[in-house]
């Protein structure tokens, strides 16, 4: 695992070393990109580190010429499970009149918590913290909705429950 | 590891397994279409059409008893995503136990392709010529 200095002065990471082969492919890192490899303490040229020889010598200048400094221009990117979850979370509220919105406030549950650990265990790649909290929300009030409902059936149904039992 | 909600996935795995042991029990003794304290549908209450979930429960129990045909006259799209589904569930296991991604990247299209199975099969089953 590397950790890298972008240009802007922030640190990006710790990513894996295909990530970084990526970055280099995708321009936004290159040999003058600092890197910080997991466990040591100072940081290092990428042109330096023999691992990201092969993808710097795929898209480096030609000789002489000395290569720009890109920095990894990462924009955070909306974590695709939180999108998932805040639909699921408004489906679960909408559609909640079928099957007591179940399956969908489980897996907007389940989604909405899985996008909500991702994004806090990275958050200068992913964002979409404000759409897992919303799904998150939404869900649990679905469950709210079906309880009430789940209730409200139970009881509107108690006198044929007990004619049943009293038959048996 | 710390987990979702602080669990550890060994205790996602006993709780999530105690409660599905616990429905299908219940389903397998209790035949649905004989007991009234299951919950019932409100959209077929109200419209008297078919929800893309109704007949969920009487297709399991189905399903347990292991009458496979009579199990996909009550919920076809139940049957056919349970495979699918417990395949959903062992990748997330899966991910969170060894920290490394199963089957790649999640991607919205898998939610909307679903989204839209379930919306054809509700309106499909609700047609006289496809399902009677």
């Amino acid at each position: 695992m590397y950790k890298i200095l972008g240009g802007d002065g922030r640190e990006y990471g710790p990513v894996a070393a295909d990530v970084i082969r990526q970055w280099i492919a995708e321009g936004r890192a290159n040999a003058q990109t600092k890197v910080l490899p997991e466990g040591a303490t100072e940081w290092k040229l990428l042109g330096g580190v023999p691992e990201f020889m092969g993808a710097l010598g795929t898209v480096l200048a030609p000789p002489g010429v000395p290569g720009p400094i890109v920095a990894p221009a990462i924009a955070p990117r909306n974590n695709p499970l939180a999108i998932a979850g805040l639909v699921l979370g408004i489906l679960a509220l909408t559609l909640g009149i079928c099957c007591y919105g179940l399956p969908f406030n489980v897996a907007g549950l389940i989604f909405s918590i899985i996008a909500l650990v991702q994004i806090n265990k990275d958050p200068q790649t992913q964002s979409g913290k404000g759409m897992a909290i919303a799904g998150l929300i939404l869900s649990i009030l679905s469950f709210l909705l079906a309880a009430l409902l789940l209730i409200l059936g139970l009881a509107l149904s108690s006198s044929d429950f007990l004619k049943k039992l009293q038959n048996m | 590891m710390e987990g979702v909600a602080g669990l550890s996935t060994k205790w996602l795995v006993l709780i999530s397994g105690s409660v599905a042991a616990l429905g299908a029990a219940i389903l397998f003794w209790f035949d649905p279409s004989q007991y009234a304290f299951y919950p019932h549908c409100i959209f077929h209450q109200v419209t008297g059409y078919l929800c893309p979930g109704c007949g969920g429960l009487r297709a399991i129990h189905q399903l347990l008893h292991g009458n496979l045909a009579s199990a996909w006259h009550f919920n076809a799209l139940l049957v056919a995503s349970l495979p699918l589904l417990s395949l959903g569930g062992v990748v997330i296991l899966w991910r969170r136990h060894f920290q490394r991604p199963v089957l790649g990247e999640f991607r919205l299209a898998w939610l909307w392709s679903g989204l839209a199975v379930i919306f054809v099969f509700g309106i499909l089953r609700n047609v006289s010529f496809v399902a009677p």
